[in-house]
């Protein structure tokens, strides 16, 4: 069974209801299927656990770490091609640029997997903590000066990629 | 940063929120196209993230990653205005807070 909170008609009391979930399904299908109020954008879903390495919520924790240390190790392959210009396609065989789209392509997976059951708007509010993770990445590993003024603004676009989630998470379910 | 470098980060912003776009419309079981409609989506969605990523990579190699990562918001901005102008999403309060930090935020980025 999983737990699902909703509002009611009036938006002001929170209702929870009982479903019957089949993990080998994915969320969007049984939210179609799930009646009433439940089947629409709004409701809140909560998934039941699912201990170890299969837990969604630790999935998705995996793929946000995997994106930030793509990053990193890309900036590495650059970096380490320095001395040739920027449009030189030895960029894209360095050692670091294949480890970096490696983690992008594990990212991917862990991502894809986490939301058949983890809410969009609660996936796209936690990937907002992306800025935050590339830029203590880009500080411990590869020794960049984060100045105040930047760190400001890093702060502000993660404040405002959460913003944007719930209104997001609604378009991508409707493309 | 020169405006040449500005609009570098807006192509790579587009190539990446166009790819999504080109994805999302292969895959999407709600859709239903002929099949080489789909082969052609998908063509577009990697043509687009491949030069995204290959203009990213030239910017990595002119720029800190603590300087560029940020102007990734970008996306969001860009994908939510799409979705106004070619969907009819309604701008509601969160979107234009969320747009508004995402460029106050960027211009501090950009001025450090």
């Amino acid at each position: 069974m999983i737990r699902c909170y909703f509002f009611d008609d009036l938006g002001q009391e929170l209702v929870e209801h009982e479903v019957d979930w089949n993990w080998d399904r994915s969320m969007k299908e049984q939210r179609k299927e799930a009646p009433g109020f439940l089947s629409k954008g709004l409701a809140n879903w909560e998934v039941p656990g699912r201990s170890g390495f299969l837990n969604p919520y630790l999935q998705l924790f995996i793929s946000i770490v995997l994106t930030a240390a793509a990053q990193v190790f890309l900036k590495l392959g650059v970096d380490s091609q320095s001395g040739l210009p920027w449009y030189t396609l030895s960029n894209l065989f360095s050692f670091w640029v294949l480890a970096g789209v490696l983690a992008m392509l594990m990212s991917l997976l862990s991502w894809l997997y986490a939301l058949k059951s983890v809410p969009l708007v609660v996936a796209f509010n936690l990937a907002a903590t992306n800025h935050i993770m590339v830029a203590i990445g880009s500080w411990i590993f590869l020794g960049e000066e984060i100045s105040i003024r930047r760190w400001v603004g890093i702060s502000l676009i993660a404040l405002g990629a959460g913003f944007i989630a719930r209104p997001l998470a609604r378009v991508e379910e409707k493309i | 940063m020169t405006l040449f470098l500005f609009c570098l980060i807006v192509f790579y912003a587009s190539c990446s929120v166009a790819g999504q776009l080109f994805f999302k419309r292969a895959m999407s079981e709600q859709v239903k196209s002929p099949r080489a409609r789909r082969l052609l989506d998908l063509a577009a969605g990697v043509l687009a993230m491949t030069l995204g990523f290959c203009t990213w990579l030239a910017l990595l190699h002119r720029f800190d990653l603590s300087f560029l990562y940020p102007f990734e918001g970008l996306e969001r901005v860009l994908l939510a205005l799409a979705a106004c102008l070619f969907l009819r999403e309604k701008m509601t309060k969160d979107l234009w807070i969320g747009v508004s930090l995402i460029c106050l935020g960027t211009i501090f980025v950009a001025a450090s």
